[in-house]
């Protein structure tokens, strides 16, 4: 079954391939709303739970630095399906790019 | 670090989420508190906080954790599929329930459907409509009830009580003709009305205002039907129409047909205003004495009734101080009437419906008795053949299945079988439903929306049924050890077999009970229709005339008849014999008058004992020689005479209630029974007419019966030039009088033969797998030297028992109900045990025939093709 990306799973997917290795829950909807994007931490929490469940991205409990309680945290990192979803996500983006006729975007 | 994030949403987060989440949210839901402290302000980052772990109630953090949950849709598709399959392959078990369970199934709608006209009656009207009925009682405290109530009863009522909206009255029109143009019928059902009853009762119009149709005296509010017949396409509006031959009325309304479900019947409502006393009445409409009208009164709502009816008793009292029985009432509420009504008495039978309520109960449990022999099959058809799936469940079990997802499985295998047979019973009852209609003469159309409605009630009902029969052997087969199954196949275990005895055992007990009451049944009908009723009703013709037809030409009619040979005697009466007749006061003149009592009588004409060979014990019969016989004349029967305390009656004189003047006893007649073997022969008397009647009696030689009838059509139509005329044999008329047991007899018959074919599809479905699990047995026996009779006998036992031991519970169970039925009965047959034991029998036989068609065919095989693949 072709599992297809929503707008905002990309957004949050694409953040975890650019936070490598450190992207979890809070720093995500921090980078989200350094954007300029305002968002619930629960969303965020949920659509990284959605990813997991598509096999997108895979999740590993990490340290516990930061004022947390000593609570750890918990890592997020991008899988094979993932990337794949994401590399033909872009593709099909750019190809609809490529196919604007150039008088449609002239002045911007 | 003074601040701490608050404690209450954390506890809900934690009572919430599942264990594996609640570490890294909270630790996020922590950091990102201290973060919004210092960007939004300690509040902000509370209301945060807050809003935050409520929004994170969702099916990720609740969810318990999904292990093994199989969400792969081509098992879901196999879960479906197996039950298909299992029914297809297994043609015959299919089979045997799903036309079992149908044909259960189709009762149970029909009879629904009948209960449910039945239950719907006047219900289209408003709720606080009653009927005024009174009671009257002889001296010796004997009441007797009725729907009648006096002609002053509505309008002395009306104003005089704050509660009573409205009151109305009904007097029923004898036969009438009605003519428009060259267009002439005779019309059956017509009343005098006023408006006030188009107000009170909602008979929806299609023209005229029903609310001052019958304000003027010559009018008439007619319904549909008669429109067309009178009218075609015309619009009858205005038009005038012709009421026997002398009165014209104007249509002022035209109604909807009157529905089926409503207590009166009636085509066409004459204003009241019209109705005119017949000639010879000594009453009139100022009399509170004369019980001839049907009084309806609205109450505002919440009236007690009761309390009114208490009002209506007193006014009674008040009205005739010096009775000392004076009449008392029954206000009955309108939807009580159709179904309330059997303890009452009316004689106007013809112009309203009434209800049986306990052929509506006995009707409730036959159907629920069918459907449950069919359930019963179903189970034990289940059980068994659950026995032959040793394999498939063993296999299914070590593969690991859930438990409950056998149990789904073998549900939804009897919840299919049960959906199949509803859609299955709708079809067929859709298509019987005419003849059904026919044979039990139903007053009843079929009403698609009420199909449809009921559709998802019925199918619920089949969802019950399936999950109720499949339940048990789903259990059993669920709690089966998986490699056990496998090795070493099935056995019945105590439990189910006993279950299956105890089943079998009561199809049996309904199939002899319902077998039993059959009989018993026809034994009473039997009985009723060969017990005379001291009359001799063969060879007379009766035919039922105009009344003022009768007044015309009767003298001529009878004497051209007398002319002809065959034609041995002609006479007529007020009242068709078979019908109870009118009850009056009669005194002995010379005693207190204080002293009424009551008795049935009626007007005959000339001959009338002649023709029906009634015997005189005393005196003499009516003759015209004697010209004061039409007024002064009277003859009583022998109980009459005992009841007055008469020991020489002829001669003595009597005050007759209705009647001008005393009359003198001429003669006795024996004891005859005037109504119908229901009722004891009560006293009554009888007088020559004073008004016209409707009912001839021709008594003809015994001989060629349509040459006869001709006979009387012919002369009839000679002396009325053309008079239309209706004709029907005596005997005919007065076997009709015990349509109602018949009818129900046939209903029991019916439906004993389907409950004895339901049971014996069980049974043979049952003994079809019992005896597939015991090849081996019976092939080891035979080879040992077993003979194919002892074979059987070693089958058949446990079913003879069964039967014998269902006919020992059966036996006080049926007594008791059939003496209750027979007790309806003046003249009764006694309950007979034969019939019990007859039942058995006959019950025994099939179920052996049953049993010995399947094993009969496995016993004769060649042990050796059975025992040979071990």
């Amino acid at each position: 079954m072709k599992k297809v990306l929503g707008e905002f799973e990309e957004l949050i997917l694409l953040l975890v391939a650019v936070q490598h290795d450190q992207a979890y829950g809070l720093s995500i909807k921090t980078a989200i709303e350094e954007m300029g994007r305002s968002v619930n931490l629960s969303n965020v929490h949920t659509t990284l739970y959605r990813l997991e469940e598509k096999g997108m991205v895979q999740s590993a409990m990490g340290d516990s630095s930061g004022t947390r309680g000593g609570r750890r945290k918990r890592n997020f990192i991008i899988t094979q399906i993932g990337k794949v979803a994401l590399k033909e996500s872009k593709e099909s983006r750019l190809m609809l790019w490529d196919s604007i006729p150039s008088l449609v975007m002239e002045g911007i | 670090m003074k601040h701490q994030p608050p404690k209450i949403p954390g506890l809900i987060f934690k009572r919430y989420c599942r264990n594996e989440l609640q570490e890294s949210i909270l630790g996020d839901l922590h950091e990102q508190f201290y973060q919004d402290i210092e960007k939004k302000g300690l509040l902000k980052a509370k209301l945060i906080y807050w809003f935050t772990v409520l929004k994170f109630f969702n099916r990720f953090t609740t969810g318990k954790k999904q292990t093994n949950r199989t969400r792969n849709p081509l098992m879901m598709n196999n879960y479906i599929k197996t039950p298909f399959r299992f029914l297809v392959k297994n043609k015959s078990y299919t089979l045997i329930n799903i036309s079992g369970l149908s044909i259960a199934i189709v009762s149970c709608l029909l009879i629904f459907y009948f209960l449910h006209h039945e239950l719907s009656f006047d219900k289209q009207h408003a709720k606080n409509i009653y009927r005024i009925n009174v009671i009257y009682s002889d001296n010796s405290g004997t009441e007797t009830k009725m729907t009648n109530s006096p002609p002053m009863m509505a309008p002395g009522i009306r104003g005089n009580y704050p509660e009573l909206l409205r009151s109305t009255q009904l007097r029923y029109t004898l036969r009438a003709t009605l003519r428009k143009g060259d267009k002439v019928f005779y019309e059956d059902h017509g009343f005098y009305a006023d408006s006030s009853f188009l107000e009170m009762f909602s008979f929806p119009a299609i023209s005229g205002n029903t609310q001052t149709a019958l304000d003027e005296p010559n009018t008439v509010v007619i319904t549909k039907k008669l429109a067309e017949k009178y009218f075609g396409d015309q619009d009858p509006m205005g038009e005038t129409i012709l009421m026997n031959g002398e009165m014209n009325l104007k249509v002022t309304a035209v109604l909807e047909e009157i529905p089926t479900n409503s207590h009166l019947k009636f085509d066409f409502l004459v204003s009241f205003s019209s109705y005119q006393i017949p000639a010879g009445y000594r009453s009139d409409l100022t009399s509170w004495s004369w019980l001839g009208f049907l009084t309806y009164v609205q109450l505002s709502p919440d009236t007690d009734h009761e309390a009114f009816q208490k009002k209506m008793d007193d006014l009674f009292i008040s009205l005739f101080p010096n009775w000392e029985t004076p009449f008392k009432t029954i206000v009955q509420p309108l939807d009580d009437i159709y179904l309330g009504s059997s303890e009452l008495v009316d004689d106007l039978a013809s112009h309203m419906r009434m209800g049986n309520k306990s052929s509506i109960y006995s009707l409730t449990i036959i159907a629920i008795l069918i459907l449950f022999i069919a359930c019963f099959n179903l189970v034990n058809l289940t059980t068994a053949i659950s026995l032959t799936r040793g394999k498939e469940i063993g296999v299914k079990k070590v593969l690991g299945i859930e438990k409950s997802k056998l149990i789904g499985q073998i549900l939804l295998e009897s919840i299919l079988i049960s959906c199949i047979s509803v859609i299955l019973a709708y079809g067929i009852g859709i298509l019987l439903f005419p003849q059904i209609k026919q044979l039990l003469e139903w007053d009843l159309e079929l009403n698609y929306m009420i199909i449809l409605y009921s559709a998802p009630l019925v199918l619920l009902a089949a969802l019950l049924i399936g999950i109720v029969t499949g339940l048990y052997p789903s259990l059993l087969l669920s709690n089966i050890k998986g490699a056990q199954a496998l090795k070493s196949g099935l056995n019945s275990n105590k439990g189910s077999n006993q279950l299956s005895n105890g089943l079998i055992g009561l199809q049996f007990f309904i199939a002899i009970s319902l077998i039993t009451a059959t009989i018993t049944i026809h034994n009473q009908l039997n009985l009723l229709r060969n017990t005379s009723l001291g009359i001799e009703s063969e060879q007379i013709i009766a035919m039922k005339l105009l009344p003022q037809d009768m007044g015309r030409y009767f003298d001529r009619f009878k004497e051209s008849l007398l002319q002809e040979s065959q034609v041995l005697n002609v006479s007529g009466s007020e009242r068709i014999v078979g019908e109870p007749w009118p009850v009056n006061g009669i005194s002995v003149v010379g005693e207190d008058p204080n002293e009424t009592k009551q008795i049935s009588g009626t007007q005959v004409s000339y001959d009338f004992l002649e023709t029906f060979e009634i015997e005189l014990t005393q005196g003499r019969t009516f003759s015209k020689e004697f010209a004061n016989d039409s007024v002064g004349a009277i003859i009583i029967n022998e109980r009459c005479a005992e009841f007055l305390g008469l020991d020489n009656p002829i001669g003595t004189n009597v005050d007759f209630f209705s009647l001008n003047g005393p009359r003198t006893i001429v003669g006795v007649m024996d004891d005859f029974n005037f109504s119908s073997l229901h009722h004891e022969i009560g006293p009554a008397v009888i007088i020559l007419p004073f008004v016209d009647f409707e009912h001839v009696y021709v008594k003809v030689a015994p001989g060629n019966l349509l040459s006869n009838l001709n006979l009387i059509e012919d002369r009839w139509k000679s002396v009325t030039n053309g008079a239309p005329l209706e004709m029907q044999l005596m005997d005919d008329h007065l076997n009709r009088l015990y349509q109602n047991e018949e009818k129900l007899s046939y209903l029991i018959t019916g439906f004993s033969m389907l409950a004895v074919f339901l049971s014996c599809l069980g049974l043979y479905g049952l003994i079809a797998f019992v005896i597939n699990k015991k090849l081996k047995e019976i092939g080891i026996r035979k080879v040992l030297g077993a003979t194919v009779s002892s074979l059987l006998m070693l089958f058949s036992q446990r079913f003879v028992v069964i039967v014998s031991i269902s006919s020992l519970v059966a036996a006080p169970v049926v007594y008791f109900v059939m003496s209750l039925w027979l007790d309806e009965f003046a003249y009764r047959v006694s309950f007979s045990w034969m019939a019990l034991l007859f039942a058995t029998l006959v019950l025994t036989l099939i179920s052996l025939l049953t049993i010995s068609h399947q094993t009969l065919r496995t016993v004769l095989k060649n042990p050796v093709n059975v025992l040979r693949d071990e």
